[in-house]
């Protein structure tokens, strides 16, 4: 189980276990009572491609598709594909045998490729010597729908009687202002969110509600703002 | 096709007309009896911001392109040769049409039509938990080809709307939420997903393996 290290307002902190929470799943598909199931599978060779055909067959390629079928592979085709390994091929289209160099591209909106680097890896920072704090950024919850997406949420739970007055209280707080508090991660305090080694960098707005003695402290994680796009 | 039929259009009028017949179905709203209607249009983070990919580049650099080469090392899939299809437990391929779908307990469930073009009732206005309680699979920036007076004041106002929405036929109805904001009105679809709520003694919660739905792909 994942823990996240967080501070409030006040600088205390703790160490706290975290949950996604999920969309219920999707129905059963079935098919003649049997479950059936996703899956990729070959639909052509290496040599059936539409581009190999057309190499191979130039400008004979239509005349060779009405007289034949030379886009099916028939040992190949159909076959389900289970584990494979990801190989790069290099710009003549045969697999690489030496480790590549990589490079980190920036395209802009537009999708015109703005700057090439070399790639930096992003480091977790939720569960870190430096808690994840609250900023001054509070936005009103119905501020907060108009203005973000909000793409993931987690649940933050607590472990004993001290994490469950924290987190309760927390949430009771929130909850009473009806506001979401931005959290933010690093030295600065400002840093967005990153819960593993090059994974997606969020913002987290935490929102609390009460029940009672109940309570929900949610993570609303969002990397999409609500705007029109000027590409 | 299409161009040929515009460019055979003989006044404005007429192009208007067949633009609109070709234009793909938006969304149908009744706000207390009365008809709005929206285009749709997916709002995408790389359109906004842009984007970062991890590049491979060759000796010559060339970028490179992704492959796959089969565990038993025979096959290499390049782009183009594989396809994605329903398979059942015996390991046979299933047609499209002859697929179904139940619930749970094992009871068949209907096929929902797409409610695109098709008049939605709202209901609300909703309170902002049960938008924040959406998990979300897509978000539109929505332009109104027509629009109730009376809707439009409650957008502006702040308010927000919920109405049943499916892009495409399935066993499972989503659900959209319309809210307004300086840039426009969106529409927010996804599936309710309330989390529980926790009591003092609540046991600690299972195991969490969402890790590996984390990386960002861009970065891959």
């Amino acid at each position: 189980m994942r823990t996240i290290h967080f501070a409030d307002a006040n600088g205390r902190d703790s160490h706290v276990s975290f949950v996604t929470v999920r969309a219920p799943a999707p129905p059963l598909r079935v098919a003649a009572g049997k479950l059936v199931a996703m899956r990729r599978f070959v639909v052509a060779g290496e040599d059936n491609t539409h581009e190999a055909l057309a190499v191979g067959h130039g400008s004979d390629y239509g005349k060779a598709l009405i007289e034949g079928d030379p886009e099916v592979d028939l040992e190949l085709v159909g076959r389900p594909i289970t584990t494979t390994s990801m190989v790069y091929l290099d710009g003549d289209g045969e697999v690489l045998r030496f480790a590549p160099e990589i490079f980190e591209a920036i395209y802009g909106p537009d999708g015109a490729e703005k700057e090439r680097r070399p790639p930096q890896d992003k480091p977790p920072n939720i569960d870190e010597e430096i808690p994840l704090r609250f900023t001054k950024n509070r936005l009103k919850r119905a501020a907060a729908v108009r203005r973000f997406a909000f793409l993931r949420s987690i649940q933050l739970w607590h472990t004993d009687g001290l994490t469950y007055d924290f987190l309760h209280g927390l949430a009771k707080s929130l909850d009473e202002a009806d506001e979401l508090v931005l959290l933010g991660g690093g030295e600065s305090g400002r840093d967005p969110i990153v819960f593993q080694t090059n994974g997606l960098p969020w913002r987290g707005f935490l929102e609390g509600r009460v029940d009672g003695v109940k309570y929900q402290l949610l993570l609303r994680l969002s990397n999409l703002e609500l705007k029109k796009s000027d590409a | 096709m299409r161009y040929v039929i515009l460019d055979a259009a003989e006044s404005r009028e007429e192009l208007y007309l067949i633009r609109k017949a070709h234009m793909p179905k938006g969304i149908v709203v009744t706000h207390n009896s009365k008809v709005s209607s929206f285009q749709i249009e997916k709002v995408e983070r790389a359109k906004i911001y842009g984007v970062r990919r991890r590049l491979a580049v060759d000796q010559k650099g060339r970028t490179c392109a992704r492959a796959a080469l089969t565990d038993d090392g025979q096959v290499l899939l390049r782009a183009g040769m594989t396809a994605q299809g329903w398979f059942d437990t015996d390991g046979r391929q299933v047609d499209q049409k002859d697929i179904a779908a139940e619930d749970e307990n094992g009871k068949p469930l209907e096929l929902i039509p797409s409610t695109l073009g098709v008049e939605q009732r709202l209901e609300g206005p909703i309170a902002a938990t049960e938008v924040l309680d959406l998990s979300l699979t897509a978000v539109y920036r929505i332009a109104p080809e027509q629009l109730d007076e009376s809707l439009s004041k409650s957008l502006a106002d702040g308010q927000f709307w919920r109405f049943p929405f499916n892009y495409r036929p399935d066993y499972r109805s989503e659900t959209g939420y319309l809210v307004q904001n300086a840039d426009g009105i969106f529409a927010l679809v996804g599936v309710p997903a309330p989390a529980e709520f926790l009591e003092p003694q609540a046991p600690p919660p299972l195991g969490d393996d969402d890790d590996a739905n984390d990386l960002d792909f861009e970065m891959m």
